[in-house]
């Protein structure tokens, strides 16, 4: 093999390996919690969504004059095989620990309640509706807010406040994070 | 190579240097600061515009890429009718692309975010400007409202920083204006504007690109119809709800109580 053939065999093999190392950085994905309500079950939420400015300081690496070209200006779809994330597996892997996630803030929404229903909200809640009625709820149910309710529930107007009943949880809805959710509260008094 | 040929060709490179290629660098350096300059009053004049219009009405669609657990990015949009009239006045209207509206106004004492479809509504009172009264919807009630520094009055003074990066990437026809398509970077996100440069150097488009977030989301906005004389009654700016509209309370995260409601 010629010097120059050689040398741009090793540099095709340089960049499959920066590709490959790409891909797998891609691949492992986010973390990132969800939020937002979507179509067909895509988050709608995101650092894109707030279409904030961002921190206007300048950045570094400023790099003169603009390059027309790139991955993007091409508009293709790529290899069109399935990429990781996307397997069946994956995906019901995803949904399960969602569901755990989910589980694990109710739990700690019931610990909170379990622990701060007597001596927080007896005295506390009580005076937690205004003179249209609407009911108010304390931070810890900010953790536990639901898109959808476990149940076809019976909707019940109290005092102004409808509520959603699922046999002995009680929910409202309320304005969390910029979305309209369903948030457990404690059972009205006399019921 | 004999030492008198590699000196020939010494001096022919010295030469070349010398006659050609260093004045070539020194106009290209002068064309960048003149660029440089003119992007950086560009962006200037759009902000102080912005910020100074006693009124102002605009219709911008929207579009932002989600980056999803899976690393595959979704692209949502809105048309968001925007009305402000300052000091105290402000409107937003939206329209996802599914058809569902919401929207929040403001009419110097009551701040409400109301959700047509859901039938539902949230008022806290926070009487102000609508500089505070938004601000304190993004920031403490962490509503959703892009682009809302663009429409602060503070716009020209937050800009400061980051008009040395400002480049004039060229002249460009968006929605058959003709703008000036400049860029500039911050700490967490590049931004590029095209403003119009005939008449009043207002925005005709913008990207914002997270350069720093996983998958470097974008989100772009089209910018149409601005007038600096929105025709709106004033009952535009509070909220009065349908029949079997819900109130419903609003999370102040942190505070441990709802906002607009009344202190135990």
């Amino acid at each position: 093999m010629s010097r120059p053939s050689r040398r741009a065999l090793i540099l095709a093999a340089s960049t499959l390996a920066v590709v490959a190392l790409v891909d797998g950085v891609a691949a492992r994905g986010g973390g990132r919690g969800g939020g937002g309500r979507g179509g067909g079950g895509f988050s709608r939420g995101g650092p894109a969504a707030g279409g904030s400015l961002g921190q206007n300081r300048p950045a570094g690496g400023m790099d003169r004059g603009y390059n027309g070209r790139g991955p993007a200006a091409d508009g293709k779809f790529g290899a069109l095989h399935p990429s990781q994330g996307e397997r069946q597996g994956q995906w019901q892997e995803r949904h399960e620990e969602r569901q755990e996630r989910r589980t694990e803030r109710r739990e700690d929404w019931q610990d909170y309640a379990d622990d701060h229903y007597d001596d927080h909200y007896d005295g506390y809640y009580g005076g937690y509706y205004d003179a249209a009625g609407a009911a108010a709820v304390g931070a810890a149910a900010a953790a536990a807010v639901y898109w959808t309710l476990p149940c076809e529930p019976v909707v019940m107007a109290i005092g102004g406040t409808v509520y959603y009943v699922c046999g002995s949880e009680w929910y409202i809805r309320a304005y969390s994070d910029g979305d309209v959710v369903y948030t457990m509260v404690p059972v009205p008094t006399g019921r | 190579m004999s030492k008198r040929r590699a000196g020939h060709t010494l001096a022919i490179i010295v030469g070349l240097l010398m006659a050609g290629i260093r004045p070539s660098v020194a106009r290209g350096a002068e064309k960048t600061a003149a660029a440089e300059k003119t992007a950086a009053a560009r962006i200037e004049a759009m902000a102080n515009i912005l910020a100074k219009a006693p009124r102002l009405g605009v219709a911008v669609d929207c579009t932002y890429d989600v980056v999803q657990d899976s690393g595959q990015k979704i692209e949502f949009g809105e048309r968001r009718e925007l009305t402000l009239r300052r000091p105290d006045r402000v409107r937003v209207d939206v329209t996802w692309r599914d058809g569902s509206r919401r929207g929040l106004v403001f009419d110097g004492t009551q701040l409400t975010a109301f959700d047509l479809d859901e039938k539902v509504y949230a008022t806290v009172a926070k009487p102000g400007t609508v500089d505070a009264a938004l601000a304190y919807y993004t920031q403490d009630l962490k509503m959703r409202l892009p682009l809302r520094e663009l429409f602060a009055a503070d716009f020209p003074q937050k800009l400061h920083d980051v008009l040395g990066s400002a480049r004039l990437v060229g002249k460009e026809t968006v929605g058959g204006a003709a703008t000036d398509h400049v860029a500039f970077r911050g700490d967490t996100a590049d931004v590029q504007l095209w403003i119009a440069r005939d008449g009043d150097p207002l925005p005709q488009r913008i990207v914002i690109t997270y350069r720093l977030a996983e998958g470097q989301p974008q989100f772009e906005a089209d910018f149409h119809a601005w007038t600096f004389n929105p025709d709106v009654p004033d009952s535009a700016f509070t909220f009065a709800p349908a029949a079997g509209v819900q109130k419903i309370p609003i999370f102040t995260p942190g505070r441990g109580r709802a906002a607009g409601e009344k202190q135990p």
